[in-house]
């Protein structure tokens, strides 16, 4: 009970962290919490799910058709609601305000589109169980955590190593002297919002896996469990994002399986208003 | 336009409750704060003031205070930690704290979980039943029963709105509103002038999630019928856009914004469906063309200005 | 001595900006502070006004320790200041941004203000027209209902030691009062500076216009490298070997 409850703690978590990783690189560059991060990433899983039940397209196009959607609505988010407002000197929370409104436009649209019902992932992807002597593996699980470790190595050693990576960094570190500097500053925040956003696709499409099933509502959820492990980890940490993901994961699954099923909602921010009393920079936050 | 039809009497009420609710979001910004928490805040005042008219039958006038009372507790005790936090820090954890509250009223017995509270004695109610002891009746005034307690409540909800309004505009004018303002345009030249920031913060807080609390209750004993998810996330959305559309450099500019937020729908038929796609082009648009809203202390001045500039150009050409 | 320094160190995460730093400044006086950009004046000031804690050394005030109290209370104990980088309230009229000022000294909390008792009226009268003989005082009642934001620069700088002053201040610290201001502004500006002395504030001052400093200083105080390397009445100090060469130093260097 105890390991087949961790096993489904890191799927559920590894998720997480993929969409933490989404607000933690946009504030990183951008000094902003994008409030419509959940809400462009559940649109873009949408329309992949409506190419497999509408139009009979393979897993494959589906999935990469939600990847693409989201990381165009991640353009359009740049172009209409944070770049007007880095022009001038507005007010610090205006951004947040405008990204608020922006997700209300993402949230209503797909309202309109595909109905306000659960729609129901008609793959049968990975149900196969495997025995792993003391755990029970779906193979749907081991295909998240895969993807979802898969990517956030490619994610390191691209930030690290590369030169887009280096100026995403750069620009994180100081806005004005990465432009000095040569660094197109403009062009490193759309690559970061589109990354983010695309990771955020590629999220949504594995949390579809492991629910069977998209909801428009679960934009603002699981929007709202990114922002609590942007802050648990420590607001523009990488790292503190992919770790606790995987711990939010893991204390959700244990709170409902020795717990109350129905406050499972409540542990996110429930941690988060902990995390705030005793280390407000997060676990793996530098002090400012 | 039937003014006395008591659907229409209704709009009007809703129009001013959120113009208490935007007074309430107005003084937390004032301060420079943005609270998420302002739903959550609501919510703990309506189910407080229902359980106690329902279960306890506490009169409503009292029901309506503690509600507000006790919502302004728990803000203390959760402002403590988390105004020390910033900006973005801040707005996360008073989002936060609004969904556990509502994830908790959602769970609880006394509240009735997911299914909420109904049957509420209305205000109208309350006040006819006042009325008739007077010996006055719909009739007096020529009026059904659901119109005069219609026009009860509308009198009732104006008769706080003004108290409200004036109150804050006091507090505006005194030592305290010079302070916030202080405060919100720069915090360490406000310290540097000898204000204990983090007290007036806290105050500023305080206030707003009383009167938050308070607009709670009020919705509650109008509606009759609260769940958890009239004060979801959507509900911060609304309450947010009346500071945003407006601007929340003076109490005006709230609520002008909760009178157009509230009316428009209302008037424009076609919008009540595209009620939510309008708060979200309106935040966009505004932020992007106007950050500090459509109305700002200079949006006074400047229609003086154009007066006094008008009434001397005539004074020179009548010379 | 008024304010006092007692080898007052400050280091920023192993980087030191200042090293053992002693001197006072007496009742009445002028003290200018010098050095050149860098040197740690700025750091000395928000120390002064309890923005940061000294990482060693004591300050005291009126003979009272400043340690662990809190910006705002010294500012009630009798220091005020103005900033390098004009930090009005903006979107508040320049009579408001002095009535800011008036805050330590009056009592009026939430419900007196709500209430409008006849105390906090009296008190409100008291502030309205302390702010008006202020903006007098510094030659800004003509603007006294526009926004703050709106002024010329000059004017926000006179507005700045307005407001400082509302606070009834023993102590008025001045940082780099005269930058950016034209030759007569400046003149208007130590005329302003003697009278507020001659009032009984006084005043300790971080300056570039050397011009300014020596005319209008009783003692001068140069820093370099978070270092004092000289004290003295401004001859003394003009002629210094080490401050000559600090400037002259910089200046080759910018040649």
């Amino acid at each position: 009970m105890f390991w087949q409850q961790l096993v489904n703690g890191l799927t559920v978590g590894s998720t997480y962290s993929l969409i933490a990783i989404g607000y933690t690189l946009i504030f990183g560059v951008l000094g902003i919490i994008n409030m419509a991060h959940g809400q462009i990433f559940i649109f873009g899983s949408l329309v992949g799910l409506v190419l497999i039940t509408e139009a009979d397209m393979p897993l494959g196009v589906a999935f990469l058709a939600a990847v693409v959607v989201s990381a165009i609505l991640g353009l359009i988010l740049e172009y209409t609601a944070l770049r007007p407002l880095r022009k001038k000197n507005v007010p610090h929370l205006a951004s947040l305000i405008s990204t608020i409104g922006f997700a209300i436009l993402v949230e209503e649209a797909m309202h309109k589109l595909f109905g306000a019902d659960s729609r129901a992932v008609p793959v049968s992807l990975g149900s196969e169980m495997y025995d792993l002597g003391i755990v029970q593996v779906r193979g749907v699980d081991i295909i998240i955590l895969a993807v979802s470790v898969v990517l956030m190595f490619v994610l390191h050693f691209w930030i690290n190593r590369t030169k887009m990576g280096k100026a995403i960094r750069a620009t994180a570190e100081n806005n004005e002297t990465a432009s000095i500097l040569g660094i197109n500053t403009n062009m490193v925040i759309v690559t970061t919002v589109v990354i983010a956003s695309a990771l955020g696709g590629v999220a949504g499409c594995l949390i579809g896996l492991a629910y069977s099933a998209l909801i428009p509502t679960m934009g603002l959820n699981l929007g709202f469990k990114g922002l609590a492990v942007l802050i648990l980890g420590g607001v523009g940490s990488i790292t503190g994002a992919m770790v606790c993901g995987i711990i939010l994961g893991i204390a959700e699954v244990f709170s409902v399986a020795y717990g109350d099923s129905s406050y499972r909602d409540a542990v996110a921010f429930g941690l988060i208003i902990l995390i705030l009393l005793i280390r407000p920079q997060g676990l793996f936050g530098r002090k400012v | 336009m039937d003014l006395f039809n008591p659907y229409n009497l209704q709009v009007i009420t809703f129009i001013v409750l959120n113009g208490i609710l935007a007074i309430s979001i107005y003084i937390t910004l004032a301060t420079g704060q943005l609270s998420l928490g302002h739903a959550g805040f609501m919510s703990i005042g309506a189910y407080v003031a229902s359980i106690l008219t329902k279960q306890a039958d506490v009169p409503l006038i009292f029901a309506l205070l503690l509600g507000g009372l006790i919502a302004g507790v728990i803000a203390l005790l959760i402002g403590a930690p988390t105004l020390k936090l910033h900006g973005l820090y801040l707005a996360i954890a008073t989002l936060g704290f609004g969904e556990v509250v509502r994830v908790i009223f959602l769970n609880m017995e006394i509240t009735n979980g997911a299914l909420g509270i109904t049957g509420l004695k209305s205000i109208g109610s309350t006040l006819y039943d006042w009325l008739k002891v007077t010996g006055l009746t719909g009739d007096s005034f020529g009026l059904s029963v659901l119109q005069m307690k219609a026009v009860l409540t509308l009198l009732f909800l104006l008769l706080l709105f003004g108290l409200v309004l004036f109150l804050t505009l006091r507090l505006h004018r005194s030592r305290i509103g010079r302070a916030f303002e202080a405060i919100k345009a720069d915090e360490t030249a406000a310290k540097a002038m000898g204000l204990p920031v983090a007290y007036y913060k806290m105050l500023a807080f305080i206030i707003g999630a009383v009167l938050a609390g308070f607009c709670g209750g009020l919705f509650a004993h109008i509606t009759t019928t609260i769940t958890p998810d009239d004060f979801n996330y959507h509900k911060v959305v609304e309450i947010l856009s009346f500071a945003v559309i407006g601007g929340s450099e003076i109490v005006w500019g709230p609520l002008f914004g909760a009178f157009i937020l509230t009316t428009l729908p209302e008037v424009l038929r076609v919008l009540a469906e595209y009620k939510m796609i309008m708060y979200g082009a309106i935040m966009v648009l505004v932020m992007a063309f106007r950050p500090h809203g459509l109305i700002g202390t200079d949006t006074f001045a400047k229609l003086f200005d154009r007066r006094r500039k008008q009434a001397a150009r005539q004074a020179e050409e009548g010379m | 001595m008024l304010l006092e320094l007692n080898n007052v160190g400050k280091s920023f995460g192993g980087i030191t900006a200042l090293r053992d730093v002693t001197f006072g400044v007496a009742e009445g006086e002028i003290v200018g502070l010098i050095g050149p950009n860098g040197a740690g004046k700025t750091t000395i000031f928000n120390m002064v006004t309890g923005i940061f804690e000294p990482s060693n050394g004591h300050i005291s005030f009126a003979g009272q320790p400043l340690a662990g109290i809190p910006p705002h209370k010294i500012t009630a104990r009798g220091i005020a200041r103005t900033f390098q980088n004009i930090r009005l309230f903006g979107h508040l009229s320049a009579l408001e941004n002095v009535k800011v000022g008036c805050h330590t000294w009056t009592r009026a909390g939430f419900w007196a203000s709500l209430l409008k008792t006849r105390r906090q009226r009296e008190e409100e009268r008291a502030v309205e027209q302390k702010a008006s003989e202020l903006l007098a005082f510094v030659g800004l009642s003509d603007v006294a209902d526009l926004r703050a934001d709106t002024l010329p620069y000059g004017q926000q700088r006179r507005l700045e030691i307005a407001r400082a002053l509302a606070t009834q201040p023993k102590l008025l610290l001045l940082d780099e009062p005269a930058a950016g201001m034209i030759e007569s502004e400046t003149k208007e500006l130590m005329e302003l500076v003697r009278k507020i002395r001659d009032n009984g504030t006084t005043v300790l001052l971080v300056e570039h216009d050397m011009g300014l400093v020596m005319n209008l200083c009783d003692k001068v105080v140069c820093i370099n490298f978070g270092v004092k390397i000289a004290e003295g009445t401004p001859d003394e100090v003009q002629n210094h070997p080490d401050v000559i060469e600090a400037y002259l130093g910089k200046e080759e260097e910018a040649c």
